[in-house]
């Protein structure tokens, strides 16, 4: 709905307020869900549950929480850095919370403001390398960010999916 | 010592260079932000509804949707 918002109203203001808040509670919602969850699953294999979940339900489990992470992380990127997609376009003075390579000296790009795909991108490198890649997080929050981010996926990849494919291979 | 292999010895690095502007990291945020004059365009917003939209189709493909389920649902 406020994707849309924005999209018919050609960005007017309220329809971004909106839209910011929204998905800011949304992808913090979901994030601490799969966190929950995630906290759930582990408990289940070391401690075990009622029933005992199967390989297949793990690895689904695990696959499914990576992707929420991810996309949820992307969410939160975008929409936190320079102030999100308002303060980039209209080229407020906000401190951006991610260096890109495409701004660095010599190879940037006038007017280039960095949009959801690279949040995307930024938010996937982070999940696979459990590191930074070719963006540079500048402030305590963006760090603090990508720490949970990475710690998430290290948890789903290590403990959760390669318990699936354990329980899977025997 | 950061090596720069592109600079004379001497030559000061390019990060160090900056524009007028307050810098971050020393690069002037001159060249980080959009150049003002008219109403921008707003950021496209179909790849967002797109990766909300797969994001459900794979959850809701999942054999089990452990991770959408409240914490206090039972397990199956």
């Amino acid at each position: 709905m406020p994707l849309a918002g924005v999209t018919l109203a050609s960005g007017k203001r309220r329809w971004l307020r909106i839209e910011r808040a929204v998905l800011l509670a949304a992808a913090t919602l979901i994030l601490v869900l799969t966190v929950v969850a995630l906290a759930t699953l582990i408990r289940h294999i070391i401690v075990g549950g009622p029933e005992r979940l199967g390989g297949l339900e793990l690895l689904t489990s695990s696959v499914v929480s990576w992707v929420v992470n991810v996309a949820g992380f992307a969410l939160l990127f975008w929409q936190l850095d320079a102030g999100g997609p308002r303060g980039r376009t209209t080229g407020a003075k906000i401190r951006p919370d991610w260096l890109f390579p495409q701004t660095a000296p010599g190879d940037a790009a006038p007017g280039w403001a960095p949009g959801y795909v690279d949040y995307l991108y930024l938010a996937f490198s982070t999940a696979t390398a459990f590191s930074t890649t070719d963006v540079m997080p500048l402030t305590g929050r963006a760090e603090i960010l990508m720490i949970l981010e990475a710690s998430i996926a290290l948890v789903t990849m290590v403990i959760v999916a390669s318990r699936a494919i354990n329980v899977l291979a025997n | 010592m950061i090596a720069n292999w592109h600079a004379p010895p001497g030559a000061a690095l390019p990060l160090r260079t900056g524009g007028d502007g307050p810098s971050v990291m020393g690069m002037s945020k001159d060249v980080m932000t959009a150049p003002s004059g008219g109403a921008p365009a707003p950021e496209p917003r179909w790849p967002v509804a797109l990766t909300i939209f797969g994001v459900l189709i794979i959850a809701a493909a999942m054999p089990d949707r452990l991770t959408l389920l409240p914490p206090w649902a039972p397990l199956r």
